[in-house]
């Protein structure tokens, strides 16, 4: 009976307490959380205790005369020395684990993980691919239209998958203000800080979905940007690998929407990415957020609009979708905007995903037509002219997020391209780069691509922004060809 | 020199425009801090109304978080600052047997920088995309390159406190070590003017620290500089440490006059004198040199190499020590004594009881690696308004109700003022304590919506929040009841019995101009 009650009233307490996680870190942070905690019980029985004796017992109105104590030098000594004494007892096991957590350890595992309003990138170094991971809850649980889930802003489109019992190392970094990646269960709590690569460990020892939220205030929707994690076995971990990389070879298709297919997914991708600022019905939330209906963008010239889309407003909440969205989303949600709340009235345009793809290439390059920006590009001739446009359309693709479209990179995170040692060096370090990524940065491996998607890249980057034979000797510029991939992969 | 009488509305608006009387300018700082109270109180309460029940109830989340920002700040600087340096006006002169503060009109100019400084705040909202949004520690790059128009305000807002504290710190330390009666030697003075003093050196140490920050911010905003702007070769880390190195000894400068209010209150009613005195001013002095080497301690999520997380966290458990001596020392102050419980004796047992507690879950945020799991979440915001509400704030309504007779020269109503305690001893744990339980099952903080497991504890904080509130509402009528309608009975010049100091010495209420020659030393 007893130990039945004591089961509970213990089930109670932990049920508000600190979790004690699924790494040896956490329960290690868990034991001296529960230390601390019993130390200042103590402390404050002891404190409280002969203060209460002394409410109860001192009284005036038990007619007692106060005594004529000033203080007593030995009771100030040994209630500054006992205290100093513990407290630096306390500080040492707290920083053994520090130390602990701060030793390197071989990492199998090496994910980046991006802060940005309001969602998480997470992208597997070792693996070349990369995703977003949004909050999934529907508005109409958080309007109070459907009843709330048990995961009700604890759940995302896409958790990051990690396999137990093995050394993940995450590495944390953000593309606009501070944000923290928090997950109680693995004790751990990282800033993520623009210009920053910050590192975090874990092991986990059962297999499971762990939530958390981020920590650090970044904008308005802050409490919206919730982190699931799926701890998987290793073999299940593997067959997850498998798909996801499927997935990223796959080729976006050149399509074409039809209007009802491009205001179908129009509404799925402003459900998931421009609702909760902008609002259902489109009105937002002037003047922060601007409303669409009748809006000069959504229903001002097309050119304008990709713009916003792609590149965001600068200094406004509206940030850029150009990399988070393809090419066939974007058109769609551009699409939406322009027919929905009575917008087709004054626009109306279907738009298509080649129209963005256009737009992405831009002014920044004024070469070539626009044709050959296309993915799909005849390989079988492989001349410079090819090469450069199957590079451009891979630079677009997989390096322009970090290197930047001129090339400059956003040092001292990101390098720049141009002039840079390894772009005008000798070819085949160049290409050894590529395929083996540079341990302990962001530059992933890039080996999964095709023998013609590395070549023509390496010869795009040798060959533009200004890096070329004349201005850096003879061991730059040059036309690389698949076949000199396809042997530096051999030599490997 | 008799009372100043002034006739007239518009006679009247000149008199409190113009005076340099130190009570008149403390009276005006006590009602600025009261008026700001209640406006950040209002917001919280807000914010509590939203949090009330998970799902959107009324609140749009950038509005969440505009209050958010706004509540902190006022609070902060608007109530907390202010209300302290009310009484730092009020009692200083008083307790030196000094006639005024050692420069009146800078005194009369610190203050009304003040209702300015707030109006630029709170009038903010009129600038595009209203007030500020990114809390009040404006961390950059949110504030810098996200951070709305009304951010430049704020700017300018914190500015001009900036300058009010600066001079009414430089106004204190000139008073304090000019204008004693001859005969009163440094370690004669009382605990209380001791606590300003350590204070006021603080405070002319950070605000320029804060004033640097805000500059380094607008030039980020406007002309093109990138001190906290990776892309350009800045630094958002270098905000934090800047912010932090004025904020930690910022939180002290609340809580140091806080203490040496309790331990003028304590001895009164314990009727005995204070216990280790000595060891009372060095134990503020030792705090005040700390809090300028903890500041990495609200920063140990941000990648800081672990050796300097060691030195930060054992600089920070060791606060503790100091903090300790001053608890002992207080219920050293009650043994053996004649204790009586009126109400500013309620209010700062209340305060010892309470504050501790903030204390010691303030040791357990400085552990590094446990903060990793405390840190940003509202484990961090149930400990400092332990020590912040049922701190400082206990310790000002301690004073107020200590030397309310005094000003007024009239007794409030003991039974109302009790019922104020009680309801506001009740309350603030009940709206405290759920938070160390929120935090320690994973609720961040400043976030306007949570998963439905942190209901219960989030209503519960809510339902005394509210009571908190509208027990505040008792407390306004007691000043109104008191100063504006002049109801209750007259005070004797010593107000209480066993109050001892110079202040005492003199009628209640006390003369427009006192110890205009100077008194002579108290015999014990």
């Amino acid at each position: 009976m007893y130990t039945l009650l004591l089961g509970s009233v213990s089930t109670l307490f932990a049920s508000y307490n600190m979790t004690q996680g699924v790494t040896p870190m956490s329960h290690r942070i868990y034991d001296i959380h529960m230390l601390m905690f019993y130390v200042c019980v103590i402390a404050g029985i002891a404190t409280f205790g002969v203060m209460f004796y002394a409410l109860l017992k001192h009284r005036k109105s038990l007619g007692v005369t106060p005594a004529q104590s000033k203080g007593h030098l030995a009771l100030e000594i040994i209630w500054t020395v006992v205290p100093l004494l513990i407290l630096l007892g306390l500080s040492y096991p707290a920083g053994k684990i520090l130390m602990d957590m701060d030793e390197a350890k071989e990492a199998e595992v090496n994910i980046l993980v991006t802060g940005l309003q309001w969602k998480w990138k997470y992208e597997y170094l070792d693996h070349g691919f990369s995703f977003y991971s949004n909050l999934s809850t529907p508005m109409a649980q958080r309007n109070g239209l459907e009843p709330k889930g048990e995961h009700y802003l604890l759940e995302v489109d896409e958790p990051v998958v990690v396999p137990i019992h093995t050394h993940v190392r995450f590495l944390f970094t953000s593309r606009d203000v501070n944000h923290s990646w928090w997950v109680p269960d693995f004790a751990v709590k990282v800033d993520c800080i623009p210009g920053y690569i910050n590192e975090g460990w874990v092991y986990v020892e059962k297999p499971g979905t762990y939530r958390g939220q981020c920590t650090e205030l970044c904008g308005m929707l802050h409490g919206f940007m919730p982190i699931v994690v799926e701890a998987k076995t290793q073999e299940d971990y593997q067959k997850w690998l498998a798909k996801r990389m499927d997935i990223v070879i796959q080729k976006e298709a050149d399509r074409v929407l039809t209007k009802d297919e491009a205001m179908k997914k129009g509404q799925q991708v402003y459900q998931v990415h421009c609702q909760s600022c902008h609002q259902a019905d489109g009105k937002g939330m002037p003047p922060a957020i601007p409303g669409m209906v009748g809006g000069k963008i959504t229903t001002g010239p097309v050119s304008g609009h990709v713009d916003v889309l792609l590149n965001g407003i600068k200094g406004t909440g509206m940030q850029a979708f150009g990399e988070q969205l393809t090419n066939e989303e974007i058109a769609a949600v551009i699409t939406y905007e322009r027919n929905a709340w009575g917008n087709d009235k004054k626009a109306g345009e279907l738009v298509q995903p080649k129209t963005i793809d256009q737009a992405r290439g831009g002014a920044a390059l004024a070469e070539p037509s626009q044709e050959v920006v296309k993915p799909k590009v005849d390989t079988s001739q492989w001349d410079s002219k090819t090469a450069m446009a199957v590079g451009k359309s891979v630079y677009d693709k997989n390096c322009q997020s970090c290197h930047q479209i001129n090339g400059e990179g956003m040092p001292p995170m990101f390098p720049s391209l141009k002039g840079s040692k390894v772009v005008v060096g000798p070819v085949s370090q160049h290409i050894q780069l590529l395929l083996m990524g540079v341990k302990g940065t962001a530059m992933a491996s890039f080996a999964w691509m095709s023998d013609e998607e590395i070549a023509g890249v390496i010869t795009y980057k040798r060959n533009s922004w200004g890096n070329n034979e004349i201005k850096y000797g003879k061991d730059a510029g040059g036309l690389i060809t698949p076949a000199e991939v396809k042997a530096m992969r051999g030599a490997k | 020199m008799g009372e100043v009488v002034a006739k007239g509305f518009r006679a009247k608006v000149t008199r409190w425009v113009t005076t340099t009387n130190h009570k008149d300018i403390g009276t005006l700082y006590l009602v600025f801090a009261l008026v700001m109270f209640f406006v950040a109180g209002l917001m919280a309460l807000l914010i509590r109304a939203e949090l009330f029940q998970p799902g959107t109830m009324f609140m749009h989340p950038n509005f969440y978080n505009q209050m958010v920002t706004l509540h902190g700040l006022v609070m902060i600087f608007g109530a907390v600052m202010p209300a302290l340096a009310g009484f730092a006006n009020w009692q200083i002169p008083l307790m030196i047997g000094a006639a005024d503060m050692a420069f009146p009109r800078m005194n009369n100019w610190s203050f009304w920088i003040l209702p300015f400084a707030f109006g630029l705040l709170l009038f903010s909202n009129f600038a595009e995309g209203g007030w500020p949004n990114f809390g009040w520690t404006f961390y950059a790059p949110l504030s810098s390159t996200y951070g709305p128009p009304s951010t430049d305000y704020m700017i300018l807002s914190i500015h001009l406190m900036g300058i009010s504290s600066i001079m009414a710190s430089i106004n204190i330390i000139a008073t304090i070590m000019t204008m004693r009666a001859k005969w009163m030697e440094y370690m004669d003075m009382p605990i209380f003017v001791w606590s300003w003093f350590i204070t006021a050196f603080l405070l002319i140490a950070i605000m320029p620290v804060l004033a640097v920050t805000v500059t380094m911010l607008l030039f980020d905003r406007h002309f093109g500089t990138s001190f906290f702007n990776a892309a350009g070769g800045g630094d958002p880390v270098l905000f934090q440490h800047l912010f932090w190195f004025f904020g930690h000894p910022e939180v002290y400068v609340l809580v140091m006059p806080a203490f040496g209010i309790i331990s003028e209150v304590v001895p009164t009613f314990a009727r005995k004198a204070l216990y280790g005195a000595k060891f009372m001013i060095y134990a503020i002095a030792c705090i005040a040199i700390l809090s300028f080497i903890v500041w990495v301690h609200h920063m140990f999520t941000t990648g800081v190499m672990a050796w300097v997380k060691i030195f930060f966290m054992i600089t920070t458990i060791v606060v503790a020590v100091p903090t300790g001596i001053k608890i002992f020392n207080w219920v050293g102050t009650l043994w053996k004594g004649a204790i009586s419980f009126e109400p500013p004796m309620l209010f700062a047992l209340s305060f010892i009881v309470l504050f501790t507690i903030g204390g010691f879950t303030g040791l357990m945020l400085g552990v590094v690696v446990a903060d990793y799991q405390y840190q940003d979440t509202y484990f961090v915001v149930a400990h400092f308004h332990h020590t912040i509400v049922s701190g400082v704030y206990f310790a000002i309504l301690t004073g107020v109700y200590y030397w309310l007779p005094k000003w007024s020269g009239r007794y409030y109503s003991f039974k109302l003022a009790n019922w104020h305690f009680w309801l506001s001893t009740i309350s603030v744990n009940l709206t405290f304590f759920p938070m160390y339980f929120l935090g320690l099952t994973g609720m961040p903080r400043r976030i306007p919506d949570y998963n439905i497991q942190f209901t219960d504890l989030n209503m519960l904080a809510t339902v005394g929040a509210m009571i908190f509130g509208i027990s505040q509402l008792i407390f306004l009528w007691i000043i109104i009841e008191n100063v504006f309608l002049k109801r209750g009975k007259p005070a004797t010049a010593a107000v209480w019995e066993a109050t001892k100091g110079l202040e005492w010495t003199v009628p209640s209420p006390a003369p427009h101009h006192t110890f205009m020659t100077e008194p002579s030393p108290i015999k014990e």
